[in-house]
């Protein structure tokens, strides 16, 4: 179950990932487009997701969300099942860096209803207001369209493609670099 | 003192880091000339460095070379290559040469002998490297040995008191492939 509130809007809000979102995170790592973005070539049980979210996601270096769907009286504090349905998470790595490193996901089944977008917009909002970095980058694989799109969207400019760079579904795929600095994000 | 010779070029031979080492890859972490291009920026004490090289024992993902001139006598150290993260599709590499034999194409060379290794030893897709812009030096090494310029992100470091730009370059294997052909 999700934590407290972090950041909030009309459309989705963004909870501290617990311990207990294990299950839920763990459904990343059976993506094998969207855990390609950690370098995690292989699947991971659930108790290798507790120990990655104890030492990377809780690392303070990196900063992770819970994107969540929060119901009308969801609490900010500790919410019930009732209260709130987590759809997806955001994790920026290296926010004491010059240039974090950002990934996101949404789980399948909530997936055209504006949920990434809108988590998306406003990780790299908060991102922005809390950390004095000078720009973020990501790097999706060549042939995931929908998360290219996302991010120019958001005003990520393309910055190259290294080629060939890592084995997703059966053959090399290139992975492209984005980049968005703060003052085109200000803008 | 370095160690043995792990592999040979013409005139460069790269030998394996020792612990008596540590005094002079420490001469080279801290020298501006080498550090700032690398994007070091804290200093490193002899006891950091010695603990660098412990750390790298039993390490099989990375891979440490002194890069030495030969005159017959006792091999004189000049610079570093490595070797990062050979569980990936594409490792990267890195190398730094001390101030003093910059401009004979010593670097071109010890890594032209990294990147025959690396293909040769290691069932890997291609490799990469990194460089500050401007960095002629280093982007002239890469250039040399057949790498592509793959990318420039704009503003990625911070570095002698700016933002730079960070080229990405890579070689595939049939690039590397072809170029041996040619030579």
């Amino acid at each position: 179950m999700p934590g407290p509130i972090v950041e909030t809007t009309e459309d989705v809000t963004l909870r501290t990932v617990e311990r207990e979102d294990a299950a839920f995170i763990q459904r990343f790592y059976t993506d094998p487009w969207a855990r390609v973005g950690l370098h995690a070539t292989s699947h991971k049980n659930e108790a290798e997701v507790e120990e990655t979210i104890e030492e990377e996601f809780e690392d303070d270096g990196n900063a992770a969300y819970l994107v969540c769907a929060d119901g009308e009286d969801a609490p900010y504090d500790h919410p019930d099942d009732e209260d709130t349905t987590p759809v997806g998470f955001v994790l920026a790595v290296h926010v004491d860096r010059d240039r974090p490193n950002i990934v996101h996901w949404v789980a399948p089944e909530y997936r055209g209803e504006g949920y990434a977008e809108a988590g998306l917009e406003l990780a790299v909002e908060t991102i922005f207001r809390t950390y004095d970095v000078h720009s973020l980058s990501t790097n999706p694989v060549d042939g995931d369209e929908a998360t290219r799109q996302r991010y120019e969207s958001l005003g990520f400019v393309h910055e190259g493609a290294n080629r060939e760079m890592e084995f997703v579904e059966g053959e090399y795929r290139d992975v492209h670099q984005y980049g968005l600095l703060r003052r085109e994000w200000e803008a | 003192m370095p160690g043995a010779v792990f592999r040979r070029g013409d005139r460069v031979t790269l030998r394996t880091v020792e612990h008596e080492d540590a005094e002079f890859l420490q001469r080279g972490h801290n020298d501006p000339d080498v550090a700032v291009p690398l994007g070091v920026n804290m200093p490193e004490n002899e006891s950091e460095a010695q603990a660098s090289i412990e750390d790298h024992e039993g390490d099989n993902l990375n891979v440490s070379l002194l890069v030495c001139l030969e005159d017959g006598g006792d091999p004189t150290p000049i610079g570093q290559v490595y070797l990062m993260d050979l569980h990936h599709t594409r490792p990267e590499l890195s190398y730094w040469l001390l101030p003093e034999y910059h401009g004979n194409g010593y670097g071109t060379e010890a890594t032209e002998v990294l990147v025959d290794y690396a293909f040769n030893a290691h069932e890997i897709r291609g490799l990469q490297a990194q460089a500050f812009a401007p960095n002629d030096g280093s982007v002239g090494v890469l250039e040399n040995l057949g790498f592509e310029h793959e990318g420039t992100l704009r503003d990625a470091r911070f570095r002698d008191g700016e933002y730079v730009d960070v080229v990405w370059y890579g070689l595939l294997r049939e690039e590397w492939e072809d170029a041996e052909v040619d030579d």
